[in-house]
């Protein structure tokens, strides 16, 4: 990772000495060493390593900002330099800065850490055992593991200290005021069968069930490729033609995942709702609801996810965002709470949550097929957009081992299918019921860096589906 | 493009402790990114805090006989680069291992020492005088009534990018990238509508100096997004049918993207990418014979017009890179495909020329197949926007993409935009909104009527094309005239 605890630390600290009359800094770390193995063909296709900490350094004084990001290299000296040449940099650029009405950052002493024990397998190491599991068949994949960090650090001249632990301030010169540290050893395996060329299956092995040495990993995987062979029989029966129109459809918690990701996208964020530009306005402005089984939750302690944000303030535990199909709380960050006069909740600055909960319901695993009766079992959903996003209307794909089930049993795979429909309906009107059995998913997604999110869901049974093309 | 004197890519690019090559090793290359980005913004009135940074790394590709791994690092001393080629040599025995490549001719890239350097006509203003730029527009859209939400941005982005065999220099290469925008949302009792410069994730990017922000037209445009987004507000919803649609550029570059650029990336066609950004519709063997649109449909993969965003040199495998025909006539061409891809095409027996494709978003990063610049080419019988109207009898024109949704094929897609005109008669009439439309890859673009001339094409671009694994947002252009489409299911909005 380049970077541990006590190195931030002092790279902290060396910003904070170096702190003049009225001025504030915060430093804010994303580091992580990554593996990456890609598979085609259940052979290695892609692999490679990247160590890449990135640090923000913000210096406020009096109410102006201004923020410099610099990649560390790990090596103290060069990146003790790289920081003093920030800060001499950010305080030419306050001077003709403007002042800022919104600057807000959490002041006084605080300290946190989080480190998980969990360790994470090689991801070559785990990628050849994947590969020599799925020997013979046509498997395209994605290993990543590694340790990844987030930080937090705020310092001011003359400020009271953060302390180390519960033993009191802290008397040295730039001492932290508020220090957190989040560190995880993470990954996961993420992988397709491909029966033919557009008939497959998905699976993603990632934290418990993925395990924390190559042994345990290789059980889970020969685990899952089991589970997944029972899915390939199906594919290879006849494909089944669906004509577009309403069809009822269980949905698996891995698309019911992606229909949650779309509130991620300003859903939930007090600065899109005041600005109209939430998705979800109507359901907050009490002019829509929905069906009362759906309660949603922003709950950073299930999910793993960091508490802290980039101002350092702290998210709650548990956040309700939808309570019994009506409005609960939104997102507010620090810079919110200054625009709009609202308290801030510790969100990011982006006021997306990290860590959406869904309650479950009380359809049993055994009984969704037969609940189902006839219509769509969709395991995925792929490339989800909002079609009408005043109206909540939300496009997107069924995607892998989508299939028609008549009267309970299995009929066939379905080609990819384009849904339309609007959150007020697949959330209130059209849901039966949902699942007993909720899924935890990690977010695999690693555009620019690998992520601390998940969703935790569970399967929806809906009465139509609106299928389109 | 190459001459004698490059600013700023004359000299060399830092002095690097290159590491010596293991005996293992066939041959590493040494990629160095040194990027600084400035982010300014007035949001509903507030210039937004000064935010910037320096991202700067390496990235070491090693070569055994039939394998190729990768490692990237922030340390760029003697002992962190050699424990990176370590990295990468592990990683490239173990691709070996795998037999993934075995056959495939693994060509190392050649010292080409070529240097480019963006187009810059102008500097740009100094950082007061842009905000002052963006307070403006920012204010004009403020003004306008029932507008809740304002904001007017400019990202500037300076990458400083070598590539090296060993420590021979292949290229050196200087990118200035241009992002301006605007962004209005207005609100109204239950309606709410944005309306945007180019679109909410600029679709007006091109590399230069100030001559892009006046290109863009930014200057000026608050008050005229502002009251078309007051403009929808009102509006009816675009009507349900089957007719005619007329897309301009801000439109096109995201159809050209989704239905033409990602169905012919070689990886996706060898199937490297279906665990996540998924296949394609498109097989090797349709290169030369399958008819992808109708006559008047000409595509160009063109990394070499200066200004466009994603114009470049040579490529992050080292491929010299040169403009090429992939569809024309209507006529499948050839793929986006890089020379590792090309290569393992023809082993696999298809003999497909590449494209210098091959490209990493940053430092930590490893190529893989992007589509740079891919542009629609003015009809030569091509017509003015008016001229197209007027041959419609019914139809909508739309304008800028809002809403974007395909499947992993790229086949059956849904696009909306965020502003649309019934053409009615040959006539421009209502201002419609939310108008979306929906249909397949495979036949859309046999529907193609009329590309538009040279007057109505414009030169459009995302910084924001996502894919891989690990995934990668990069920078792509997209040049298009105005184009007409026959016979598409369109529609509108509402629950």
């Amino acid at each position: 990772m380049a970077i541990d605890q006590p190195a931030f630390e002092a790279l902290a600290a060396g910003v904070f000495r170096q702190l003049q009359g009225d001025e504030l800094a915060t430093l804010w770390l994303e580091a992580e060493r990554s593996g990456f193995v890609r598979i085609n063909r259940a052979r290695l296709r892609q692999a490679g390593e990247t160590t890449r900490p990135l640090l923000s350094l913000r210096l406020a004084r009096g109410a102006r900002q201004a923020t410099w990001s610099v990649v560390l290299t790990g090596r103290a000296g060069e990146d003790q330099a790289t920081l003093a040449a920030a800060l001499a940099r950010l305080r030419a650029e306050l001077d003709d800065a403007v002042e800022d009405p919104y600057l807000l950052i959490a002041r006084g002493p605080a300290r946190s850490r989080s480190a998980a024990a969990l360790a994470a397998p090689d991801a070559i190491e785990l990628a050849q055992a994947l590969a020599r599991q799925a020997h013979g068949l046509d498997l395209v994949g994605f290993v990543t593991s590694g340790p990844l960090a987030r930080a937090f650090a705020s310092g001011a001249t003359g400020a009271a200290s953060a302390g180390r632990g519960d033993d009191g301030p802290g008397d040295g010169a730039g001492d932290a005021e508020a220090l957190h540290w989040f560190e995880a050893a993470s990954g996961f395996i993420d992988y397709s069968i491909y029966r033919s060329p557009h008939r497959a299956l998905k699976a993603t092995l990632a934290g418990p069930d993925l395990g924390t040495d190559l042994a345990a990993a290789v059980d889970a995987i020969a685990r899952s490729m089991e589970q997944s062979a029972r899915i390939a029989r199906w594919l290879d029966l006849p494909a089944v033609d669906v004509p577009t129109g309403e069809h009822r459809a269980l949905l698996e918690p891995a698309a019911v995942a992606e229909l949650l990701s779309m509130f991620q996208w300003d859903g939930f964020s007090m600065r899109a709702h005041r600005t109209r530009s939430s998705p979800l306005w109507r359901l907050h402005d009490g002019q829509a609801r929905l069906d009362p089984r759906v309660s949603l939750a922003e709950a950073p302690a299930e999910g793993g996810a960091p508490r802290f944000s980039a101002d350092g303030f702290l998210a709650p535990d548990r956040l309700p965002l939808i309570d019994a199909g009506g409005p609960g709380a939104l997102l507010v960050s620090a810079r919110t709470e200054r625009e709009f006069g609202v308290p801030n909740n510790g969100a990011p600055p982006h006021e997306s949550p990290q860590s959406l909960s869904m309650a479950a319901g009380e359809l049993a695993d055994a009984d969704a097929l037969a609940a189902l009766g006839t219509g769509l079992w969709i395991p995925n959903l792929w490339y989800l957009n909002w079609s009408d996003r005043s109206g909540a209307r939300i496009t997107g794909m069924t995607r892998f081992a989508t299939l028609w089930v008549r009267d309970g049993k299995v009929v066939g795979p379905v080609a990819p299918l384009r849904f339309d429909d609007s959150v007020w309906r697949l959330f209130g009107s059209a849901l039966e019921a949902l699942g007993a059995t909720p899924r935890f998913m990690p977010d695999t997604s690693t555009y620019d860096g690998r992520n601390t999110g998940s969703i935790r869901a569970p399967s929806m049974l809906l009465r139509a589906l609106r299928i389109t093309l | 493009m190459q001459s004698a004197s490059f600013p700023g890519v004359d000299g060399d690019a830092a002095v690097l402790p290159f590491p010596k090559r293991p005996p293992a090793c066939r041959d590493y290359v040494l990629r160095l990114v040194d990027r600084h980005w400035t982010a300014l913004a007035v949001r509903r009135g507030v210039v937004q805090p000064a935010a910037g940074g320096r991202d700067r790394g390496a990235m070491l590709t090693a070569y055994t006989a039939n394998g190729v791994g990768w490692a990237a690092t922030s340390d760029l001393s003697a002992h962190g680069l050699a424990q990176a080629l370590d990295q990468a040599l592990r990683a490239a025995n173990a691709v070996e291992a795998g037999g993934l490549f075995d056959g495939v001719e693994l060509a190392l890239p050649q010292a080409l020492g070529v240097r480019r350097a963006s187009p810059h006509e102008r500097p740009l203003p100094s950082r007061g005088a842009l905000l002052d730029m963006l307070r403006a527009e920012d204010a004009a859209m403020r003004a306008v009534e029932h507008v809740v939400d304002s904001q007017a941005t400019l990202r500037l982005i300076d990458s400083d990018e070598t590539l090296w065999r060993g420590d021979a220099l292949i290229a050196r290469q200087r990118f200035a990238w241009v992002e301006p925008n605007l962004q209005a949302t207005a609100a109204d009792g239950g309606a709410a509508q944005t309306r945007s410069l180019a679109g909410q994730y600029n679709g007006f990017c091109q590399q230069g100096g100030a001559e892009v922000i006046e290109r863009s037209g930014l200057v000026g445009a608050g008050v005229r997004i502002a009251t078309e987004a007051v403009e929808l507000l009102g509006a009816p919803d675009c009507p349900s049918g089957t007719m005619d649609l007329l897309l301009a550029p801000d439109q096109m570059m995201l159809q050209i993207h989704e239905s033409i650029g990602h169905p012919l990336e070689l990886d996706r066609i060898l199937g490297d990418e279906r665990n996540f950004a998924g296949g394609s519709f498109v097989t090797p063997d349709m290169f030369g014979s399958y008819r992808y649109g109708s006559e008047a449909l000409d595509v160009t993969f063109d990394p070499t017009r200066p200004e466009q965003y994603a114009s470049y040199a040579v490529d992050d495998e080292g491929m010299r890179a040169e403009r090429a025909w992939l569809i024309r006539g209507g006529v499948l061409q050839r793929p986006l495909g890089g020379a590792l891809s090309a290569a393992r095409a023809r082993a696999a027996g298809f003999a497909l020329a590449g494209v210098a494709n091959a490209r990493a978003s940053g430092w930590h990063r490893p190529p893989i197949d992007r589509m740079a610049n891919l542009n629609v080419e003015p009809g030569p019988d091509g017509q003015t926007l008016d001229a197209m109207i007027a041959s419609v009898e019914r139809g909508v024109l739309m304008r800028t993409n809002v809403s974007w949704s395909i499947d992993d094929t790229r086949d059956k897609f849904q696009f909306g935009c965020e502003w649309g005109r019934l053409i009615e008669g040959g006539r421009l009439t209502r201002v419609v909104r939310n108008p979306n439309y929906r249909g397949r890859s495979a036949t859309f673009w046999r529907s193609l009527a009329m590309a538009g001339d040279r007057s109505t094409v414009d030169v459009m671009g995302t910084p924001f094309c996502g894919k891989g694994e690990p995934g990668q947002v990069i920078r792509v252009g997209h040049a298009s005239p105005a184009c007409l489409f026959k016979g598409v299911d369109v529609f509108g909005g509402a629950a």
